[in-house]
């Protein structure tokens, strides 16, 4: 048995292949002899084709859509239809020139374009299709871009561009065919142009004479049962998809993507559609935009944004430098400057309890350099007359207070009879300090508190040169050096027998603070080696065997600011040296040098001019805080009326008014 | 250059601080150096003060004829004339100190005079302006130590009761110091553990 060719693939199965081995579709089957019916159908289909005016007309008209586009001539001619243009040929070199009258009348309007040259302006139907084909091209070539699909091959790309090709419903052509009596031409041409293959002649009588004939319509029988078998396989094809399917023929066979791939195109009804009629085909057909990962859709935002839109800017774009200058249609590059990729955040949230973020902050804050404290500006303009009269009013008041009992020496002030403990442990540290040992007086004070200082550290110096104490005076800040000597001096003019230029030693300023105090306690010699006359300390009769901080007898620290004796009770106590620490300050630091006399690092301490009236009180030496303690006290009692007035007319003025609040509402 | 300063800063503090904890020789001889350092570039910082005091600021404003310029033409005048006296007189005579002392003192005593006049103006209208309970008990806390300071209770020293009142209510102010030291330890240890670590750098001007 002979080979039986793929209608669609063009390829050689087996005779008993149902199917083709290469493209599945079903093959044509060979069919039988024919009925008497039929052959009298091809007797006078033969008379018709003998009697067309046009003996090779252009087979193609409404030629199967499977059919590539190649050229008659280079197409392999089979046998019967060779054997029909040689009988063409000798009937038109016949004396019987001319048609038959039943030819003009009869002729349809599908024979006669076919007799007819083309005409320019008519769309030739088969042109058409591939115009359709090659519309369609580009949009399954997108597709393919679009599923990131490879290319097809040169042979799959002319498969394609056929499968694309308007196909006619079919039954509507047969319908339209068996009307007026044309189907087996039309079968006939379509078979040819499709397959193009010589098939197996059926079997009967193999007389001479009766060659062309039967050979004829041998070939007219396998045209129809081939026709009829392309005809059942459609059918039997397009019954699952349905008629908008673009690939009905082998829906089995294609991939998922492309038997899914949706269209809207048309099935031209007409063969004679126009190209506008296709062209407006185009924009129509939908292709399923493709369906990213979300990962990858976020990382395409250009491509996968809107692939329509790049298209249509292509068409719009046009470079005007570069090496692509002057070449409309180029792909636009996407925009990157709002193209931000941010990572994930991967990171694990940080549980934190309030009282965690509380330390948190409070260890920031303590971490955070300090700020700059802010200028306050003083508005100079702004009291009122009656504040400027109240300021003077108190003014003169106070002054009255202070000026008054000294004035008057009989008006005299509550003494107290209890002593401070610090008071007395001073007084006692004093007097058992030995005369040889000389005593280190620092002082650190601004000259604004020097009178208040000056009374509370005259008993105390008093009572040192009294006991031939020897002194070494220094200071911190450079007024309190020159203000100590001043007091010094004022100290020693009520004793003459107290020798100051030997006893006294004036070493000056000590730069750097508390730097300045840990080395003197390290190292005295080392950190102020000379006195402010320039002479060295060794020189001194009284500082002759000083080598460290504990060959003074004791340290006296004169001061208004408790940091200063702070500072200087650290870098004693810290230190190796071990003598007494006695100190002299105003009354508004007594309160915080107290802690460091209760803890004994401080063996006692004059603090203002209650202090030292103490001090005179138990020397038995009246000084200057005996005679000026009345004025301070009624000083004191004064401004305690004063604020106590000032705080009840402040709260009788301040208060609401709920009845002219009610009038003015 | 700045890596370079935080090192030097933190190196010589971590050395000083570790001489009060450890009396280690070796430290010691690290630990003396640098204070003399220290003590030598305080007085240095001291005259660069004055310097700029006097270039810096008040000849400037001469030179910009500053509207307050009679202000600065005055301490320019005051600043020379001690800058002579003490170069001549030196520091310990009593001349020069008597030029510091019957100058600076009775003007700054006369400020602190003005302050006491404003702070008793400030307690007369505390309660315009604090209405609450800590407002009337700074005010009663303010007349309360006022009277007890003054002294005139001193004849509750007969009275036991009293007594004890008294001199419990006189620790008062010591409990508040107490409470000032701690919050100042705290500071300073803060302020040092900066300077230590490099986040406040004081010496980078």
């Amino acid at each position: 048995m002979a080979d039986i060719r793929c209608l669609i693939c063009n390829r050689v199965n087996d005779s008993s292949a149902e199917h083709c081995w290469y493209c599945n579709t079903i093959l044509p089957k060979p069919t039988g002899p024919l009925t008497q019916k039929e052959r009298e159908k091809l007797a006078n289909l033969k008379k018709k084709i003998a009697g067309a005016p046009n003996p090779d007309p252009e087979p193609h008209g409404d030629a199967p859509q499977k059919t590539p586009p190649e050229s008659p001539a280079e197409e392999e001619v089979p046998d019967w239809l060779a054997r029909i243009r040689r009988l063409k040929q000798a009937e038109d070199q016949g004396p019987t020139s001319g048609k038959p009258d039943w030819i003009e009348e009869e002729q349809p309007d599908w024979l006669a374009k076919l007799s007819q040259p083309a005409a320019e302006d008519t769309p030739n139907p088969h042109d058409a299709a591939n115009r359709v084909a090659e519309s369609k091209k580009p949009a399954l070539d997108e597709s393919l871009r679009i599923r990131n699909l490879p290319r097809e091959t040169d042979e799959e790309q002319e498969f394609i561009t056929n499968l694309l090709k308007p196909t006619p419903p079919i039954g509507e052509e047969d319908s339209a065919n068996s009307s007026n009596g044309q189907l087996e031409p039309l079968q006939e041409d379509r078979v040819d142009d499709q397959s193009g293959q010589e098939f197996p002649a059926p079997e009967g009588p193999n007389d001479e004479d009766f060659l062309d004939v039967e050979d004829l319509l041998s070939d007219k029988e396998n045209v129809r049962s081939d026709q009829k078998t392309v005809q059942e396989s459609e059918q039997v094809l397009s019954v699952p998809t349905g008629k908008d399917l673009p690939f009905p023929l082998f829906v089995d066979n294609l991939p998922d993507w492309l038997s899914t791939e949706e269209t809207e195109t048309k099935q031209p009804q007409d063969t004679g559609d126009n190209e506008d009629d296709f062209a407006g085909e185009i924009p129509e057909r939908k292709i399923e935009k493709g369906r990213l990962p979300a990962w990858l859709q976020s990382l395409r935002p250009g491509v996968t944004g809107s692939i329509e839109k790049i298209s249509s800017e292509t068409a719009q774009v046009r470079e005007d430098d570069g090496v692509l200058a002057g070449i409309a249609g180029t792909l636009p590059g996407t925009d990157l400057s709002g193209r931000v990729l941010k990572t994930g955040d991967f990171t694990q949230e940080l549980r934190v309890s309030a009282a965690q973020q509380k330390n948190a902050e409070l260890f920031q804050s303590l971490l955070q350099p300090t700020r700059e404290p802010k200028a306050v500006s003083a508005d100079q303009n702004t009291a009122a007359p009656s504040e400027k009269l109240l300021r003077l009013f108190i003014t003169i008041l106070i002054l009255l207070a202070v000026i008054t009992p000294i004035l008057a020496p009989g008006i005299s002030a509550i003494i107290p009879v209890l002593f401070p403990t610090e008071v007395v442990n001073t007084l006692g540290t004093v007097q058992t300090l030995p005369t040889e040992k000389p005593v280190l007086v620092s002082a650190h004070f601004e000259a604004g508190l020097a009178g208040e200082l000056n009374w509370a550290s005259q008993p105390v110096l008093k009572h040192l040169v009294t006991r031939g104490v020897p002194l070494a005076l220094t200071s911190t800040n450079v007024v309190g050096f020159a203000i100590l000597q001043d007091m010094v001096t004022q100290a020693i003019s009520g004793d003459p027998a107290y020798a100051k230029d030997k006893k006294v030693m004036d070493l000056g300023y000590l730069p750097g603070g508390a730097i300045g105090m840990g080395a003197l306690v390290n190292d005295p010699l080392g950190t102020l080696p000379f006195t402010t006359d320039l002479q060295p300390v060794r020189e001194h009769p009284s500082l002759g065997s000083l080598n460290s901080l504990s060959d003074f007898g004791a340290l006296i620290i004169l001061t208004d600011n408790p940091e200063f004796a702070r500072t200087w009770v650290e870098q004693v106590d810290g230190g190796e040296a071990d003598l007494p620490l006695l100190a002299v300050v105003s009354a508004q630091a007594a309160p915080l040098l107290h802690p460091y006399f209760a803890s004994g690092q401080i063996n006692g301490y004059v603090a203002g001019m209650s202090g030292a009236l103490y001090y005179e009180m138990l020397t038995m030496r009246a000084g200057s805080a005996t005679a000026r303690f009345s004025a301070y006290q009624l000083s004191l009692l004064l401004v305690a009326v004063l604020i106590f007035a000032g705080g009840v007319v402040s709260l009788i003025l301040a208060a609401p008014r709920p009845a002219k609040k009610k009038e003015a509402g | 250059m700045k890596i370079v300063n935080i090192v030097i800063a933190i190196a010589a503090g971590l050395i000083v601080l570790l001489g009060y904890f450890f009396n280690s020789p070796g430290l010691h001889e690290l630990r003396s150096p640098l204070l003399d350092w220290a003590v030598t570039l305080s007085g240095i910082a001291g005259l660069v003060a004055i310097l700029n005091l006097v270039f810096g600021v008040h000849l400037k404003r001469l030179r910009e004829n500053h509207p307050k310029k009679g202000f600065s033409v005055v301490i320019l005048i005051s600043f020379a004339v001690t800058l002579i006296a003490g170069v001549f007189l030196s520091p310990a005579s009593e001349g020069f100190q008597k030029l510091v002392t019957r100058v600076q003192v009775p003007i700054e005593s006369s400020l602190m005079a003005v302050l006491a006049i404003t702070l008793v103006l400030a307690a007369l209208k505390i309660l315009q302006r604090h209405r609450n309970w800590m407002g009337f008990v700074f005010f009663l806390s303010v007349i309360f130590f006022l009277v007890l300071n003054s002294g005139v209770l001193a004849f509750t020293s007969e009275i036991p009761f009293l007594r004890d009142i008294l001199s419990g209510l006189h620790q008062i102010p010591v409990a508040g110091a107490r409470g000032i030291l701690l919050g100042i330890a705290l500071g300073s240890l803060a302020t040092g553990i900066r300077v230590l670590i490099g986040t406040d750098r004081p010496y980078n001007g």
